[in-house]
């Protein structure tokens, strides 16, 4: 008989391997939400490390490379128009130095009569330069700054270049880095108001990235509605919401007519801006800020 | 080899979305090296290239530190289970593999960051980010060429496996 019911082969013991792919898989998962649960704190301020510096240089280095071609492509196709550039860069220096000269004849009469009253002189904003390091785009448009928390940034401060308001900082902090959420971003909500007209608004970015909407217009002053906006006017942060102050340029209308709202052109080009100025945090901004909180 | 491969097209992919600002849409470059690696080499190796890249994306992108591993590391786990239940060899396969990887990580990092970062969470339209990331990543995992292999299943085959499930 080749087959017997009775025998019975013997029972193999089931070897438990500590070491196997399927544990090192569980292992990493439990190191992941260690990490997750308790490698930042409560502000989402994460612990820098020389590991991020050390990835983070070559990234930089790439960013610099893209900076670099830009650049080159932009100074070629400006040198093919660049006379009638040099004529028009002259009248504005020529305008500008007129309204120079205005505007210090102006400080020194309000400065008399600070003395005069004897009021306090007001408190500057104190000023933090970044430079844009990199331009992730992953998700939605946004810039990493060289600068963070150990250099007095915080979240929501607002963020300006030489031309004009680029966006503010988010609740992306780390000690040496910080993000910056451009007002071209479709999430981005501005308080603003056009020049010269009594309109206000809220200023949005748009889906492109390229242009903003004005939308939720409304008069600010009774009685001047024939003033209405037309392409070329200034629009202006309103300081309402107390993240960005009064009387920043933001941008330049382009289009009055479009039904969704006023469409705006920024003044700063997000795609090509290197280095960014952070309003850092005064005495009275602190105190609206927590006011803020408060409610 | 596997680990210079997930060098490369770690820096490749934030090359092209530093020069080219790809968007929402775009692939993610990085995962489909990943399963790539998850499914041709060691399973091991891969759970470990996954973690360490997830990780090195949090430091570079200034996420929360372990989000990227665990997503890559489940994604992995993931493609190990489906390559044994689905035929890798045909390409409607990879379809589905890397459809649902990019699915499941765009999903996971979608419900963090609305839990987590309220309103300064990095994305617009999270619906469309994950379905036409996962389309698009599954596409072109889809037509990724693919040395095809003769099916080495001892004893077994693809009914069985249906069958005793």
């Amino acid at each position: 008989m080749l087959y017997s019911s009775k025998r019975t082969a013997p029972k193999r013991k089931k070897k438990i391997v500590i070491l196997s792919p399927k544990m090192l898989g569980i292992a990493f998962i439990l190191i992941s939400l260690f990490l997750l649960l308790f490698g930042s704190g409560d502000d989402q301020q994460i612990a820098s490390a020389p590991f991020s510096r050390f990835l983070l240089a070559p990234v930089s280095a790439i960013q610099s490379v893209r900076n670099f071609c830009v650049d080159l492509v932009g100074g070629l196709k400006s040198n093919l128009n660049a006379k009638d550039e040099l004529a028009v860069i002259k009248e504005e220096v020529e305008q500008l130095r007129k309204e120079n000269q205005e505007l210090l004849y102006k400080l020194r009469r309000h400065d008399h009569y600070r003395e005069a009253f004897n009021l306090p002189h007001e408190e500057g904003m104190p000023v933090i330069i970044g430079v844009v390091v990199m331009r992730p785009e992953r998700m939605a448009q946004s810039l990493i700054i060289n600068r963070g928390v150990d250099d007095g940034l915080s979240v929501n401060m607002p963020a300006l270049s030489q031309e004009g308001l680029v966006g503010r900082t988010t609740r992306k902090l780390t000690r040496h880095r910080a993000e910056v959420m451009p007002i071209t971003d479709p999430r981005s909500a501005v308080g603003v108001y056009i020049k010269g007209t009594p309109y206000e608004g809220i200023l949005r970015g748009t889906e492109d990235g390229n242009n903003l909407l004005m939308t939720d217009r409304f008069l600010n002053t009774q009685g001047d509605e024939t003033i209405v906006p037309k392409p070329g006017d200034i629009v202006y942060t309103s300081g309402h919401g107390a993240v960005f102050p009064r009387d920043i340029r933001a941008g330049v209308i382009s289009d009055a007519t479009s039904d969704k709202g006023i469409v705006v052109q920024p003044v700063v080009d997000i795609n090509s801006v290197k280095a960014i100025m952070v309003l850092a945090d005064n005495e009275l901004r602190k105190e609206m800020l927590s006011l803020l909180d408060e409610q | 080899m596997a680990w210079i491969l997930a060098v490369v097209v770690f820096f490749l992919d934030i090359s092209l979305r530093i020069f080219f600002g790809l968007g929402p849409a775009s692939p993610d470059i990085l995962l489909l090296a990943l399963l790539y690696i998850t499914l041709k080499y060691p399973v091991g190796e891969a759970y470990c290239i996954a973690f360490l890249s997830g990780f090195s994306w949090d430091t570079v992108f200034m996420d929360n530190l372990g989000l990227h591993s665990f997503l890559f590391v489940i994604a992995a786990m993931i493609t190990v289970r489906l390559c044994r239940l689905i035929w890798v060899q045909y390409a409607i396969s990879r379809l589905v593999i890397g459809a649902a990887a990019c699915g499941l990580v765009r999903f996971g990092e979608v419900i963090f960051w609305l839990s987590n970062l309220d309103q300064n969470a990095p994305i617009y339209m999270p619906e469309r980010y994950i379905i036409t990331g996962a389309i698009v990543t599954g596409v072109i995992f889809f037509l990724m060429p693919w040395r095809t292999t003769p099916i080495n299943l001892p004893r077994r085959n693809p009914q069985t496996i249906f069958a005793e499930r």
